[in-house]
Formats: structure tokens, C-alpha cells, sequence
């Protein structure tokens, strides 16, 4: 296919490793000519959303988007969750009452933590008071005791901050195992009417979202030298295997059933929605990806 | 420039860290010993990835043009890849004296710093093992131009031209192998095993003991072109600091898993507190120990006639 033929489309996403090869050119969409832009940027016609929004919007009634089956970033809740260490808060329970701080526009990540406090920890929703914050300010709010806990700060921390739970990696793996879900932040998007207008793009866009991720993968098992400046980064690939299987970032709504039933049912038990969500009906369609 | 498709060396690629006066053209290799066999057959680039022996080695002899920055490309422990043949019963580092032991390229980096370290760590006297060369999971033919011997008296042999040492190994015809690639036999076979299964522990101990992070690679420039232009050397090097902490910067965006591990958070925070902020030393101060060791290996392992000194390898930069 000449250049001239190909679909020109903006796609907004983060500079994560699994989307590099569709930046570089080293994977492309099939008659697509698609070029990488920041989360923010505007005019771009496929972009990266957040998952609860979406979802909402969809029960809503809202059709002005159609979302592909590509979840950009995922991430689980346990290493997300940070206290001030003069809070007083020794574990989930205590969180109950205590000003958590939630950044502005993470809204899926609060959802997901909620989920696994009230799941995992006992600990209720109504119990939880969420503080909407700048997510720069986040840090320095919490460091300086305006608020007692923040949700989605990044590792490692400084003192007064602190993870809630130091051995939130183990708790993740524990989670997974016992239940499958590897929560879900974003998705790809694009407007209803540009799948309407061509119906092989979004299958297109899947497959090259698919093999970027399978390309990122496989660099990073190379052995000869390190891809990424972590010493040990070949032992947490061996780690993941172990726990994931064969593909440790999935696409495609049938291996995340479980994890797109649960981002639901917490939609409802948070009141962002009311009634049943049809996951199904709320994804392009990927007929020839089969595994 | 050539050099692998490293995430420090990522903004050097794209151009978003450009280094002051040179227009860069990086291509991302991802083959080290493609790059090397490019540098020393047909002198290719102007600036690359290189073995950290094969430079130290052919330099000491004046026959390589080409002057390293202290910018390490690839630096790896390498517990994790001693390999053994479960029937040979060996359990301890000692019992690898008097063994058949295979090697990908005796004169490999990775090769040097294992023997260095099981001497150092375990006192194992490793003049004592007999070497079989060859290819790890491929037959690999020999390449004398590449093949780099060290000067004193070495059992080594080339295994057979159809024959690999990951099947050699699981076959019980060697005892053990070293070298920078995992055998397919280790998954393949239940003959093999390492000989340090706990070796993420041991690497991190190891570090915490020594302070060495063995380099595998050096950055090189084209002799003649420094000479002409003697600045660039400190341009290229402040390029790559920028790039590496651009990178550093990005990987420490955990909440934002910018690379594809599900557990990141807990990788990056376990190298920010092994590591003190930067677990990719460039200059020479930082990387003192392991620069130290790098040469006594050298000499010890008799690729150079004499104790070196490394400082003088290494083309000068403000650090």
C-alpha cells in the first residue's frame, strides 16, 4: 500500500514501552499512517482514556466514543497507597475517616483502591473520605499533614510518606492469584462515527497495539544486555512468567473478563452507575485475534 | 553511533538529547557482538558499544583507534549464569576446578568477570578448569580475528562444529558453562541447573560487599576523530549523562508503569535504596571499584603483559 493511501490519525497516549514500536515505526497499523502524541494533546482521533470514565460515560448513554480492546496502562492497587507516618494509620482499617488525598483526575485508580479496601480489607467505601487534589500537589499535601493518605503516589517514598503496605508486591501476587484481576487505568478510544466510516480500523489499530506489546516484550528478555537500567530486570521477567503465563499485559476483552466484570461492579457499588454493564457491547469487536 | 536500543541511550536515539555541536546518527543495534565484529573487521561507526576486553585488550596492544568515554552501555552480575550439569555433582564453586566447563568466547567480558569473581568471592582457581568454546544453543564456527587468546598457558578447546554447549551440557559432556545467554537447556532439560540458585541474593550481596556492577561495555570514539576535534569527547559524555537521567526519570514514574512489569514499583524502589539514586554510574570516580577490578582482571587473566592503568584508557571528562 503507497503512503498517499494510508489513513492519516493522531493517537494521545502515554510514552509507555509497550506503545515505543508504534512511535518508531518499527510495528504499523495496516493502512493506517498513525503518529504518537502526548495524553494531552488535542485534534488526535484515537486516544487513551481512563477506563471508569469511559465506562460511565457508555451507561450514560453517552455513544460519541467506541473503545478498542487495548489497555494502555494497568497497574495493581497495594504499592498505591500512602500514609503519612504521624497519621496513625498502621493498616486498612484505619484509614476509615482519616482525609485521603485523590488526584483530580485518576478517578479509575481510586476506583480500583476503594475496590480492593472493600474487598480484600473490609474496609467501606462510605467510610473512606476522598479528598480531590492537584496530583502535583499530592505529595507535599501529604508530607505535610493537610491530608493522612494519598492514593497514587509513585515508589519509593521519603519520610513522613510511606507505602501503607511495605510488602504490597507479595499482596498484589497474592490478589492475582486468588482472583485473576490485574487491574485496568486505561483504554484506548475512538470517535463512533470514524469506526462507523471504516470498519477494519480498529482491528487494524488492535494488531498493532498487540505486536508493539509483543515487540517490547520480547526486547526486554534480551539476555546479551539490558534494555531497561534495572540490574535485575531479567529475573523480574522470569518472576512474571511465572505468575502471568505468556502474556503478562492482555488485550482483548476475553482474557480480561474478570477484570473488566469486577472495574463494573465497582462502578455500581461506588454509585457511578446504575444497572448492568454490558461489557461486551462496549468494545470493538476483534474477530481474527484468536488466543 | 552504534549502540543497543537501551532506554539510557533512548534520547540520543530520537534526538531530543542532541550533544552540543555533533549531528548524531544513532543506530540501535541490539546485537553487542554484531556491533564489535563491526568495529573490529571494518571500523564502521565513529562512536560505539564495545566490549569492555576486547577494547582494554586491543588498545593495550595499540592496534584498536579508538578511545573509550567512561559511558558503560551494558553492565550486568552474572551469578545467574554459571550453569551446570546436574551429574557432575557439583554443588560448591571449588568443585568446578578440574571440570570440563563450556564458554561462548573465552575472552568475553561476561567470561572475565566470572572468572574474577569466583575467584575473588569463592577462591576458586580457575587456571584449573579446561574450557570447551562454542556456540550456547547454535553451533558458532570460530573467528579468528575475534577470537581474542589471553597470553599465558590456557586449557582450551573448541567443542565440535555441530554442537552446541547447551546440548553438550545437558548431555553430561561438559560439567558446566558460563557465559551471557541462558541455554535453552536449562528449561529444556532437568540435567541442568545453575550453580547459584539463589543468585539474585548473591548479586545483591555481592554489591553491597564489593561495590563493583561489572561493566560489559565501553563507549568508544574514532581516535583520529578526537584528535581533530579533542571537545566532543566531553560533549558526547554530558549527551549520555542527560540521556541516562531523562531515562531515570521516566523509569521512577512507577504510578504510570512506563515499562511493561507488573510489579515496577517495587523493582524501582529496591534499586533507588541499593543504588542511591543512580544505578548506572558513568566517570571513572564512581565506578572506581569496579574499574579497579576490571584491570587486575585483566592482567590476572593474562590479556595484558602487565598491570594496567585503567584511568589512562579512558579519554578525559569533567565528571
Amino acid at each position: 500500500m503507497s503512503a498517499v493511501a494510508r489513513l492519516p490519525l493522531r493517537m494521545a497516549c502515554g510514552f509507555y514501552d509497550r506503545v515505543e514500536a508504534l512511535a518508531s515505526g518499527a510495528v504499523q497499523a495496516e493502512g493506517v499512517s498513525l503518529t504518537l502524541h502526548p495524553p494531552d494533546a488535542e485534534d488526535c482521533e484515537i486516544r487513551e482514556i481512563a477506563l471508569a470514565t469511559y465506562l460511565a460515560e457508555k451507561a450514560r448513554g453517552n455513544a460519541a466514543d467506541i473503545a478498542i480492546p487495548v489497555f494502555p496502562l494497568r497497574s495493581f492497587c497495594h504499592g498505591l497507597i500512602f500514609v503519612n507516618g504521624s497519621a496513625g494509620i498502621a493498616g486498612a482499617p484505619d484509614l476509615a475517616g482519616k482525609r485521603i488525598g485523590v488526584a483530580v483526575d485518576r478517578d479509575t485508580e481510586a476506583m480500583w483502591i476503594c475496590g480492593a479496601l472493600q474487598h480484600e480489607h473490609g474496609v467501606a467505601r462510605e467510610s473512606l473520605t476522598l479528598v480531590d487534589c492537584e496530583a502535583k500537589a499530592l505529595a507535599s499535601r501529604l508530607a505535610a499533614g493537610e491530608i493522612d493518605a494519598a492514593f497514587g503516589l509513585r515508589l519509593p517514598t521519603a519520610a513522613p510518606i510511606r507505602p501503607l503496605f511495605p510488602d504490597h508486591a507479595a499482596r498484589d501476587r497474592d490478589v492475582f492469584e486468588k482472583t485473576g484481576i490485574f487491574p485496568i487505568m486505561t483504554v484506548l478510544v475512538m470517535p463512533e462515527s470514524l469506526h462507523a466510516r471504516h470498519p477494519w480500523l480498529a482491528e487494524s489499530l488492535f494488531k498493532a497495539c498487540e505486536e508493539a506489546k509483543r515487540w517490547c516484550i520480547g526486547q526486554m528478555r534480551f539476555s546479551g544486555a539490558l534494555r531497561t537500567m534495572l540490574p535485575w530486570l531479567l529475573d523480574e521477567i522470569d518472576e512474571m512468567d511465572r505468575l502471568f503465563g505468556a502474556d503478562p499485559w492482555p488485550y482483548a476483552v476475553e482474557p480480561n473478563r474478570r477484570t473488566l466484570t469486577m472495574a463494573a461492579q465497582l462502578l455500581r457499588e461506588q454509585g457511578r452507575v446504575s444497572g448492568e454493564v454490558d461489557i461486551d457491547r462496549l468494545f470493538t469487536p476483534i474477530v481474527a485475534w484468536a488466543e | 553511533m552504534a549502540c543497543g536500543p537501551y532506554d539510557r541511550m533512548q534520547a540520543l536515539a530520537d534526538g531530543s538529547v542532541r550533544p552540543q555541536g555533533i549531528d548524531l546518527r544513532y543506530l540501535a543495534i541490539q546485537s553487542p557482538p554484531e556491533i564489535f565484529a563491526r568495529m573490529i573487521k571494518t571500523r564502521s561507526f565513529d562512536i560505539a558499544e564495545m566490549s569492555s576486553v576486547h577494547y582494554l585488550t586491543m588498545r593495550s596492544q595499540q592496534r584498536f583507534p579508538f578511545v573509550a568515554l567512561p559511558v558503560f552501555p551494558s553492565r550486568l552480575f552474572r551469578h545467574g549464569y554459571i550453569f551446570v550439569s546436574k551429574a557432575a555433582g557439583i554443588t560448591e564453586p571449588r568443585q568446578l576446578e578440574g571440570k570440563r566447563v563450556g564458554i561462548q568466547e573465552y575472552r568475553m567480558s561476561a567470561a572475565l568477570w566470572i572468572r574474577g569473581m569466583l575467584q575473588d568471592e569463592h577462591g576458586v582457581d580457575w587456571r584449573r578448569f579446561d574450557w570447551y568454546e562454542g556456540g550456547v544453543n547454535n553451533p558458532r564456527p570460530p573467528d579468528e580475528t575475534m577470537d581474542l587468546r589471553p597470553m599465558g598457558e590456557v586449557s582450551l578447546r573448541l567443542i565440535p562444529s555441530d554442537r552446541h554447549l547447551s546440548g553438550l551440557l545437558a548431555a553430561g559432556e561438559i560439567d558446566a558453562y558460563i557465559g551471557s545467554r541462558k541455554p535453552d537447556s536449562l528449561t529444556d532439560s532437568a540435567n541442568v541447573g545453575r550453580l547459584f540458585p539463589d543468585y539474585r541474593r548473591r548479586e545483591r550481596d555481592y554489591w553491597l560487599k564489593t561495590g563493583i556492577f561489572p561493566i560489559m561495555h565501553v563507549l568508544v570514539v574514532r581516535e583520529a576523530l578526537l584528535a581533530e576535534h579533542p571537545w566532543i569527547a566531553e560533549s558526547l559524555f554530558a549527551a549520555c549523562q542527560e540521556s541516562k537521567r531523562l531515562a531515570l526519570e521516566r523509569l521512577r514514574r512507577t504510578e504510570r508503569m512506563p515499562c511493561t512489569l507488573p510489579f515496577l514499583g517495587a523493582a524501582v524502589a529496591e534499586i533507588e535504596a541499593l543504588f542511591g539514586g543512580d544505578p548506572w554510574a558513568y566517570g571513572i570516580a564512581a565506578n572506581r571499584k569496579t574499574l579497579d577490578a576490571l584491570g587486575r582482571y585483566l592482567f590476572e587473566q593474562s590479556f595484558v603483559p602487565q598491570p594496567i592503568a585503567i584511568d589512562s584508557f579512558f579519554a578525559a571528562v569533567g565528571e
